[in-house]
């Protein structure tokens, strides 16, 4: 296939405007505003739609569970144990859980774990893969050497696997300890990938012409380096805040997770397994969240991997 | 440093310059197992508002000659001096102040500009890497003028390189390189990614640049053509080494070395009328690797004059400074 | 009628357009071209004149959609190609039409040999056993002057040399004995000794097989040493068509006169170029009227509404698109 057939693929595919047939490189493949190119490509697709607006029902359950279950249900919080696993009636769309609480106020009560968890787990294996990507990527040498050896280690692990030796080494934790131990297991998929974008761009010409004119090192990864390269690590990030949550939420049903009495999906589903049959409503809700949530977040990643593709090559 | 008393020092001069990129093999342990040998001894002298042309086909190592000669890499055994100082034995504040002087043009007007920066930032960014070269007040006009300079419209500052054309993105390029006054310009291919009725306007206003400014001049180029256009002494260069300098009348009317005379046969000529009627000049097979260069003369294994001693003998060191030097045992006559 | 009594390759107002989402754009508006045996044609533009994608449309690789051939007809000896079904044109493009690409890195298979690659030619066009069609891999090898070939023929794409890659494909591209062969700036990639050589045996092999050669390319010079007629391209139009001796002797379209200054040349030393201002447009931004006038210098206020037409301006059949071409035809060449 030629430049040209090539070029007009990605036009087509990736709805960029139309590039000149027969340049090699068409100017519209290099974009300015990583906010703009997203936008641009993101707002087309219903896809994305829904799944921003589940986030952002999500995120409104994560900061404020009390205000929409006092709107959505009748008597809140209250639990009574004669309703225990009773089914959806009105004012109770989800029915009750095993101690007779509305279930639909405690599935709300279980975004929060699974959204901080999602959030926090990325936000802080982010900041390493960032740092130490840069670092590797751009010094190159024993750091580099050591932190990629210890890369392949860490990728050889399971992940939950790996969690449930550590969390079952310490019985009394909470969920700060579960981001601690998922960050550590989990930050190497994105400092991999920052890594090889950054050794890429190290060579790129606009950086060799900033190191022509004297430019500092900090000046080259900072200014020049890093806009550049992290695009993937964040549709990467994206998809780990799916995996994070899940991975989360495996933990809690395995029971090895958050205890009770606090409240997640993970523990939720948990206690549903014994009553499947009878009671499906207790596997179902907490199921159709936890999946809702996942979904979205791939569901953004993926949309913003196709959005930047075109670039990346 | 006070100007050194020698009448008209150098600006650039290379001297037995060389770099070698060892071959490693191994997992864990690595090991060399050979070197490239890109850069294989190179002499060059540049004087003050003078240009010179480096011409070689790809992998002849001008590319990494150029890195060299620019202090972007590290030679591993040779000299580079730059306005009397060596590049390499200077700290990190003194080679950013020696940046100021030698600045570089590069090929590829798509790839060398930031994507992500605009005009304006792009051309005002060596002033943010040099605060001292030009008061915070007046860099605005400053990037203003320079953007005049190279001939694109001062109000499109704004503009992201993808906004503008080849031709215009490398006049981007060449107003970054000019922003801080150097006194000699590197041109690594600066048009051959441009379109060709673009090219003109580039190799133009590289040309009013060098005059008004006094510009020294490395033009690096596979286009015999193009250099001659800019240059007013050529070195040509083959498999790491300056197979022969001499001036443009020089090499390209009386060529020495076999290989110049060779370039200058397959070099198309835009005219019918003039296209070559014999072969005789045409080289045969391709270039050997620079990891294993042929015993002796490194040219012998496509060279129509090769004898036994070419075999055995390596050429000749050319230095720069002699008149019309030729790294050849039986160098074209050109009294005849 | 005989095959004989229709020109090789004939091209009638080729049109092509993209559609894509934001928009439709003309990549080719108008093209014609003839093609004889034993002749070679150049194709001449700089990037977005649509040269490539003329050659892609002949060979019937545009994919649809995007892309849309919206009107003309190419005549392969008289049958029409834009007729036949996929199926069909595929067989033609292997047996009776073929390409060369400029990229033969990319245009290989990198995890097959050079052999298995060639003698799959004639195992599926053919129908030839392994043996056979290896030997006639080699022979074809021996034929672009690989040297060695017996002992090439099972290396991968990646252990030759760009100039030994180039002649692989080459090789590819007359394993059927094709009547026409589509050369796609064969030599760009290629240092100036080695595109001598390939443009040295392509010449050689034409003569062998009198085939009819489309070479598209950007470089004046290549087109000078190669070409036998000349076909100027410029955002998607036919600006000029001529004998390449009288396209350069007495251009008839500013653009082409605007090239030939505007170019460094190693046989006019020193000279000052002539540049064109501007830039190519867009293929998605084409002036109105005649393309070129925002960079003419013989520009008149009818140039940017009127379209000129392609007209002939001497018997020897050298037309021009100019509504000046007379003049420009008979200035002196600087």
């Amino acid at each position: 296939m030629t430049d040209t057939a090539r070029a007009l693929e990605a036009a087509g595919e990736a709805a960029e405007p139309p590039a000149p047939p027969d340049t090699a490189r068409p100017p519209s493949q290099e974009r300015a505003s990583l906010g703009k190119d997203a936008w641009l490509e993101l707002r087309a697709r219903p896809t994305v739609w829904a799944a921003v607006v589940t986030l952002f029902l999500m995120t409104a359950m994560a900061l404020a569970p009390g205000i929409l279950t006092s709107l959505l249900t009748e008597g809140g919080d209250h639990c009574d144990l004669a309703d225990s696993k009773l089914g959806p009636s009105a004012g109770h769309p989800f029915g009750f859980d095993l101690q007779g609480c509305d279930y639909l106020a405690q599935v709300i009560r279980g975004t929060r774990p699974s959204l901080i968890a999602g959030l926090a787990v990325t936000a802080a294996s982010l900041l390493i893969a960032v740092v130490l990507g840069l670092l590797c990527g751009f010094y190159g040498g024993w750091l580099d050497a050591l932190v990629s050896r210890v890369t392949d280690v860490f990728f050889g692990l399971p992940f939950v696997l790996g969690a449930t030796v550590i969390l079952v080494a310490f019985p009394d934790h909470g969920l700060g300890a579960m981001v601690l131990v998922l960050t550590v297991l989990g930050w190497t998929t994105m400092t991999r990938i920052m890594r090889s974008q950054v050794i890429a761009l190290a060579d790129a010409d606009y950086v060799r012409a900033a190191r022509m004119l004297g430019a500092r090192p900090a000046r080259l990864m900072v200014r020049h380096i890093l806009p550049n390269a992290i695009t993937p690590v964040i549709v990467v990030a994206m998809l780990n805040v799916g995996a994070v949550i899940s991975g989360e939420a495996t933990l809690d049903f395995l029971g090895v997770g958050l205890q009770y009495p606090e409240v997640s999906w993970g523990l939720q589903l948990n206690a549903a397994q014994a009553f499947v049959l009878d009671h499906p409503h207790l596997l179902f809700f907490p199921a159709l969240f936890l999946s809702a949530t996942v979904l979205s977040f791939i569901l953004l990643g993926d949309a913003a991997r196709d959005a930047f593709d075109p670039r990346l090559k | 440093m006070p100007p050194s008393a020698e009448t008209d020092p150098p600006l650039l001069q290379a001297t037995a310059l060389t770099r070698h990129f060892p071959i490693t093999t191994g997992v864990l342990w690595k090991h060399r197992t050979g070197a490239v040998r890109a850069v294989d001894g190179v002499d060059l002298t540049v004087r003050r508002a003078e240009t010179l042309g480096i011409v070689g086909e790809s992998g002849c190592g001008k590319s990494t000659l150029a890195s060299l000669l620019m202090a972007l890499d590290q030679p591993t055994s040779g000299t580079v001096t730059i306005d009397g100082q060596d590049p390499f034995s200077l700290s990190g504040r003194e080679l950013r102040t020696l940046r100021r002087r030698v600045q570089m043009v590069l090929q590829d007007p798509y790839t060398s500009l930031d994507p992500r920066m605009t005009a304006g930032q792009i051309v005002g960014e060596p002033f943010a890497i040099h605060p001292d070269a030009v008061p915070r007040t007046d860099r605005g006009r400053r990037v203003a003028e320079l953007l005049e300079t190279v001939g694109l419209d001062p109000t499109h500052r704004d503009r992201y390189p993808h906004q503008f054309s080849g031709g215009q993105r490398q006049r981007l390029g060449i107003a970054r390189a000019l922003a801080l006054g150097p006194r000699l310009l590197l041109c690594d291919e600066p048009v051959s990614a441009l379109d060709v009725s673009v090219q003109a306007q580039v190799l133009n206003l590289l040309q009013d640049l060098r005059r008004d400014l006094r510009l020294a001049c490395v033009f690096i180029s596979h286009d015999l053509a193009v250099v001659q256009h800019l240059c007013d002494r050529i070195a040509v260069m083959y498999l790491g080494k300056i197979v022969e300098t001499g001036t443009r009348e020089q090499i390209y009317t009386t060529p020495r070395h076999p290989y110049t005379r060779a370039l200058l046969a397959a070099a198309p000529v835009p005219d019918p009328r003039r296209r070559a009627p014999d072969d005789a000049h045409l080289l045969e097979g391709d270039l050997p690797s620079p990891a294993s260069p042929p015993s002796g003369c490194r040219f012998r294994t496509r060279c129509p004059r090769a004898r036994e001693q070419c075999l055995t003998e390596p050429e000749l060191r050319t230095r720069d400074g002699a008149d019309h030097p030729t790294a050849c045992h039986f160098p074209i006559d050109t009294t005849t | 009628m005989s095959p004989a009594a229709h020109p090789l390759l004939e091209v009638e107002d080729l049109c092509v357009e993209f559609r894509t989402r934001r928009g439709t754009i003309r990549a080719v508006n108008g093209l014609s071209y003839t093609l004889h045996e034993g002749e070679t044609l150049a194709l001449l533009g700089e990037s977005g004149s649509g040269k490539s994608v003329a050659a892609q449309a002949v060979m019937g690789l545009l994919d649809t959609p995007p892309a849309h051939i919206t009107r003309g007809a190419v005549r392969l000896r008289g049958d029409d190609l834009l007729a036949l079904s996929p199926e069909r044109h595929r067989e033609v493009r292997g047996t009776r039409l073929s390409m060369i690409f400029q990229d033969a890195l990319t245009a290989l298979n990198p995890v097959l040999s050079v052999g298995d690659q060639l003698a799959e030619m004639y195992r599926v066009h053919q129908g030839m056993g392994r043996k056979a069609a290896l030997a006639r891999a080699v022979a074809l090898m021996d034929r672009v002057r690989i040297p060695a070939a017996s002992r090439r023929i099972h290396d991968y794409p990646h252990q030759f040399s760009g100039g030994m890659r180039q002649r692989v494909m080459i090789a590819m591209a007359l394993a059927l004995d094709p009547e026409v062969v589509i050369a796609d700036e064969p030599t760009t990639a290629l240092d100036v000794t080695v595109q001598a050589q390939i443009m040295r045996l392509l010449k050689q092999l034409q003569s062998e097989t009198r085939m009819g050669l489309l070479l598209i390319t950007h470089d004046l010079g290549v087109v000078a040493e190669a070409a036998d007629r000349i076909t100027v391209m410029y955002a998607g139009r036919t600006v000029e068509s001529a004998s390449a001796d009288d396209l350069y002797a007495r251009p008839g379209h500013p653009y082409t006169r605007g090239l030939l200054d505007s170019v460094p040349r190693l046989d006019r030393l020193g000279k000052p170029l002539v540049p064109i201002t501007g830039a190519p447009p867009l293929p998605s931004s084409i002036p109105a009227g005649c393309a070129f006038h925002p960079r003419c210098p013989r520009a008149e206020p009818r140039c940017g509404s009127e379209a000129p037409p392609f007209r002939t301006l001497s018997p020897a059949g050298h037309r021009s698109a100019c509504h000046f071409a007379e003049e420009v035809h008979h200035a002196p060449v600087g």
